[in-house]
């Protein structure tokens, strides 16, 4: 008889490359949060929690209905909710006590303008905020948004005119 | 400040990130066999698979026996997590495609005669000898699931106060909000489902729209498919003596009978032909058909169908209809009738003739009335 277990571990070992996954998707999900909620110590915190949830859930993901990616995103959006619904309470550095030290060589200005561009993130609306990590953190096209977000591509090209363009000019102010 | 701008002031990533993530993942422990990885194994959060694994399995059952509460004739076990069970509940369906599926089930059963727009049938099944499961996807990949149960005393588990009585085709049946994802309860997940029971068996419908959509929809009551939509599609389930290997028969009742109890509000004909008298009816596919005949001595018949406004189309001969007037409203009257050779024969004096109102399509249908007397007929429809 054939049996679910055996259909998914199978599925596991033939599709995903743990090692692909770190390499090329990790940077991405922790952009997304960086821009997500605009703290990169709290982008690393969620970046590790959405792991270890793909990690732990691995036998969920079917690679028939979405790519990986899709559903390691979909991980990610969830995680982000989460965090903003328990904003509020510490996060747990003991967790990942390597935090302390990050970013010693981040660039200066880019760590300022890092800081700016945040608090001009959080002005925007939590859909305006969504599409602008999903394209500029993550690195997802309007298509691969789209799918994420329910949002046809043309809405999402014309959402993320406007809003770059509201940025834009709130910077220069 | 511009798109290359935005991709820039991302800050990179820290050195060594990857290397401590994957250490902290390696501390992460196996998780133990969770009713909920059973459950995302079907692919979808279809949480009544929990049904099927509390009934049918005794230390399943006997771990939440003394938590349940009696909802509409179902017991009902209120939880926010999923239990976690030590030792395997031992369901593992089969698959395969439908055709081969359901000549391997042990039992009857019937699907639905309605089945939403935009959703299809996917061509598999999932059964073992307590139960069958099939679903239906649109292309938003909203997911309507169907489940039959070979019992009529399931054990439902939902999240506290997420279930409440509705009624199906009249019954008493369990209506459940919301759904278990990750082994938690969401409340905010508009997934729904709908349990009943009939012939001996429990007809369990969920819908639960995209998850990745849910989560980032706005309006979170656009997703899914709505109550009304899967009562609709819940009431069009047939009892199995009205149900062949695919095929629907209902049975007849006298017109009075309808009349006097009707599925919506009917507009039936204020005037008949003389010596036409009630016969026999037929109320069908979820409520939203009915076929009333009257007779006369000579066996005679004029019939009224009366069914929900949808995109009919009508077919006949190249001559055989013309747009005449009903009360005002376009109508279509057909002369004529399709021969057993398929051929269209306008000689034949069978007369339809078809109009809309109130958001309903009417067909009369004599092969014996003239044309005027069924106009007549018709404009006495008010």
């Amino acid at each position: 008889m054939k049996t679910f277990s055996k259909t998914s571990a199978l599925t596991m070992e033939e599709s995903i490359n743990w090692k692909d996954v770190y390499d090329h998707l990790l940077p991405r999900v922790y952009h997304f949060f960086c821009y997500r909620v605009g703290d990169s110590f709290v982008a690393e915190e969620l970046t590790a929690l959405c792991f270890e949830k793909a990690w732990t859930h691995r036998e969920n993901y079917q690679n028939r209905l979405n790519s990986f990616e899709a559903w390691v995103f979909g991980i990610a959006q969830k995680v982000a909710v989460d965090h903003f619904r328990r904003r509020g309470r510490e996060v747990s550095l003991e967790a990942v006590p390597e935090l302390a030290c990050q970013h010693v060589e981040m660039d200066v200005q880019q760590r300022l303008d890092f800081e700016r561009l945040s608090q001009l993130l959080d002005g925007l609306s939590e859909r305006e905020r969504l599409l602008i990590a999903l394209k500029y953190g993550a690195g997802l096209n309007n298509r691969e948004i789209a799918r994420q977000t329910r949002l046809t591509e043309s809405n999402i090209g014309t959402i993320l005119s406007r809003v770059v363009l509201k940025l834009r000019q709130e910077w220069e102010k | 400040m511009d798109d290359q701008f935005l991709y820039q002031t991302r800050p990179p990533v820290r050195p060594g990130f990857s290397e401590s993530l994957y250490a902290r993942l390696s501390r992460v422990p196996a998780q133990k066999k969770s009713l909920g990885t059973l459950v995302f194994r079907f692919g979808l959060a279809i949480f009544i698979v929990l049904t099927l694994l509390f009934t049918f399995s005794e230390p399943a059952r006997a771990s939440v026996l003394n938590l349940i509460r009696q909802i509409a004739g179902f017991e009902v076990h209120e939880t926010e997590e999923l239990p976690i069970l030590e030792s395997d509940p031992s369901f593992a369906p089969d698959q395969d495609s439908i055709n081969a599926g359901l000549e391997k089930v042990s039992f009857k059963f019937a699907l639905p005669a309605y089945t939403p727009e935009g959703y299809t049938l996917l061509d598999r099944v999932y059964y073992d000898q307590n139960s069958v499961l099939l679903d239906y996807l649109n292309d938003d990949q909203d997911h309507v699931s169907l489940t039959i149960q070979k019992t009529t005393e399931p054990l439902v588990l939902t999240g506290t106060n997420s279930a409440e009585e509705i009624q199906i085709n009249g019954q008493p049946a369990l209506l459940v909000h919301g759904a278990f994802v990750d082994g938690n309860w969401d409340y905010n997940l508009p997934g729904i489902t709908i349990y009943f029971k009939q012939d001996g068996l429990t007809y369990i419908l969920g819908q639960f729209p995209n998850q990745a959509k849910f989560q980032t929809s706005e309006d979170k009551n656009e997703t899914g498919l709505s109550l009304a939509e899967l009562i609709r599609m819940a009431e069009s389930i047939p009892l199995l003596k009205n149900y062949d290997h695919g095929a629907y028969y209902y049975t007849p009742q006298l017109v009075d009978e309808i009349l006097k109890n009707p599925p919506f509000p009917l507009k039936v004909p204020s005037y008949l032909p003389e010596g036409y008298e009630p016969g026999e009816g037929i109320v069908a596919y979820s409520k939203s058909w009915v076929s009333l005949a009257w007779k006369n001595q000579a066996g005679e018949s004029l019939t009224l169908m009366i069914q929900e406004d949808w995109k009919l189309t009508i077919q006949a001969g190249a001559e055989g209809a013309e747009e005449v007037s009903v009360n005002g409203r376009p109508a279509v009257i057909i002369r004529g009738a399709y021969l057993e050779d398929g051929k269209w024969d306008e000689t034949v004096p069978s007369r339809s003739l078809y109009w809309r109102d109130g958001g309903f399509i009417y067909t009369i249908f004599s092969g014996s009335l003239s044309e005027e007397t069924l106009m007549t007929v018709a404009e006495s429809i008010k």
